[in-house]
């Protein structure tokens, strides 16, 4: 079908996801879009990267890696449960997403660890990442740095002294 | 004692006693239930899963409530913690974990930060007792760092291997080890769930991290006033 455009027409095509909200792959074929990217405030020197990756194309795809400047290792991991037990599972061979569909790495499930914070991380700010997929090649995109604990709705959290 | 987490744990030190091992099956089953609502069996129920299930209760209730475990750590501040006396009397939260896991720990201490910032007047009226069990990371003054991320009413506990070990043990989880090393770090298997003890000493049930913020709040309530059925003797 794209073949059957004319030149000035595909081009504008493949430039519109540019103009569009959200991360988005700019390569043909690459009708992956980014949501939710979001870091929980790391309360150690290790923190999750979560987000939803939404696949628009038919053809599906992988998250093989995700890199940011904040952290010097990185590496995709699942959460496995057995019994009472949990285990963090790398995986090697990435995170696929679904033709048409959408791979989600949530809490208790998949995420991106980030590992050797070179910096310590605020709520609220805003991290570059790259994440390289095996059809839609690298997409940068920005995560956000979510507060730990969820606010409670009336601010009533202060008052507690720390313990030994 | 040993029946609440993990098979092997039970076998080894159950092997022999069948009536113990079907109620260990039936508490396996309940745990990997998710969002464990305190039961749903109907008539295989006991009583204590059956008040757990009429309370509205989401954790997953121990078919018979177990004895608090007795160990003896310490605390971040390097004084002894012996947790059975510690937290005599107490709504008491047991949770063994890592400060450099990403994921699980992070999310079970954020659904209970959570809470006690929806009921900040629950605070004092609980323990949430946090185990170190990676003890070349999780140092006492790193610790008290990343549990005060948390709620700094959070207790937290560091050992010896050894004593790691016997606390797990004692507590009935499976004991974690470290799992995958890797450019950058390693991972430690551990367990999952946290233990919850009412005040009158006895193990009643464990959460899993699909409990949220709300959830434990509301439970945290029930569970400071919940009359449960006598043992039987």
């Amino acid at each position: 079908m794209i073949r059957g455009l004319p030149p000035a027409l595909l081009l504008l095509c493949l430039c519109a996801p540019l103009f569009g909200g959200g991360a988005r792959a700019a390569e043909p074929g690459g009708g992956i879009q980014l949501r939710d990217l979001r870091i929980p405030e790391p309360a150690g020197n290790v923190a999750a990267l979560y987000l939803r990756i939404l696949d628009r194309g038919a053809m599906g795809d992988r998250l093989l890696e995700v890199r940011t400047p904040v952290a010097a290792h990185t590496m995709l991991h699942r959460t496995r449960r057995q019994g009472d037990r949990v285990h963090m599972v790398p995986a090697p061979d990435g995170i696929p997403v679904p033709a048409g569909g959408e791979a989600r790495l949530a809490p208790g499930g998949a995420h991106a660890m980030l590992m050797g914070l070179r910096r310590p991380l605020h709520a609220g700010e805003r991290v570059p990442v790259r994440l390289r997929f095996e059809r839609a090649g690298v997409i940068a995109a920005q995560a956000t740095v979510v507060p730990l604990v969820p606010a409670a709705p009336h601010g009533t959290g202060g008052g507690a002294r720390s313990q030994p | 004692m040993r029946r609440r987490c993990g098979g092997q744990i039970v076998s080894r030190r159950w092997r022999g006693f069948p009536v113990l091992l079907l109620i260990a099956a039936v508490a396996a089953g309940a745990c990997s239930r998710r969002e464990g609502s305190a039961g749903s069996a109907g008539a295989e129920q006991t009583p204590a899963q059956r008040t757990a299930a009429r309370l509205g209760l989401h954790g997953s209730a121990f078919p018979v409530p177990l004895p608090k475990p007795h160990f003896v750590l310490h605390d971040t501040q390097g004084e002894p913690f012996d947790f059975r006396k510690r937290t005599e009397g107490m709504l008491t939260l047991l949770f063994f974990g890592y400060t450099s896991c990403p994921d699980i720990c992070p999310l079970q201490l954020s659904n209970v930060a959570a809470a006690l910032r929806l009921r900040p007047r629950l605070r004092d009226r609980l323990r949430v007792v946090f185990v170190g069990v990676d003890p070349p990371r999780d140092t006492p003054r790193h610790l008290r760092t990343w549990l005060d991320h948390f709620d700094p009413s959070f207790i937290g506990l560091v050992g010896s291997p050894l004593e790691l070990d016997r606390a797990q043990r004692a507590a009935g989880v499976p004991s974690a080890f470290v799992e995958s090393r890797f450019e950058g770090g390693y991972t430690v298997s551990h367990a999952g769930c946290i233990l919850v003890y009412t005040p009158d000493g006895l193990g009643r049930l464990r959460y899993l991290p699909e409990v949220g913020p709300d959830a434990w709040a509301q439970d945290l309530e029930v569970l400071l006033k919940a009359r449960w059925p006598e043992l039987p003797r």
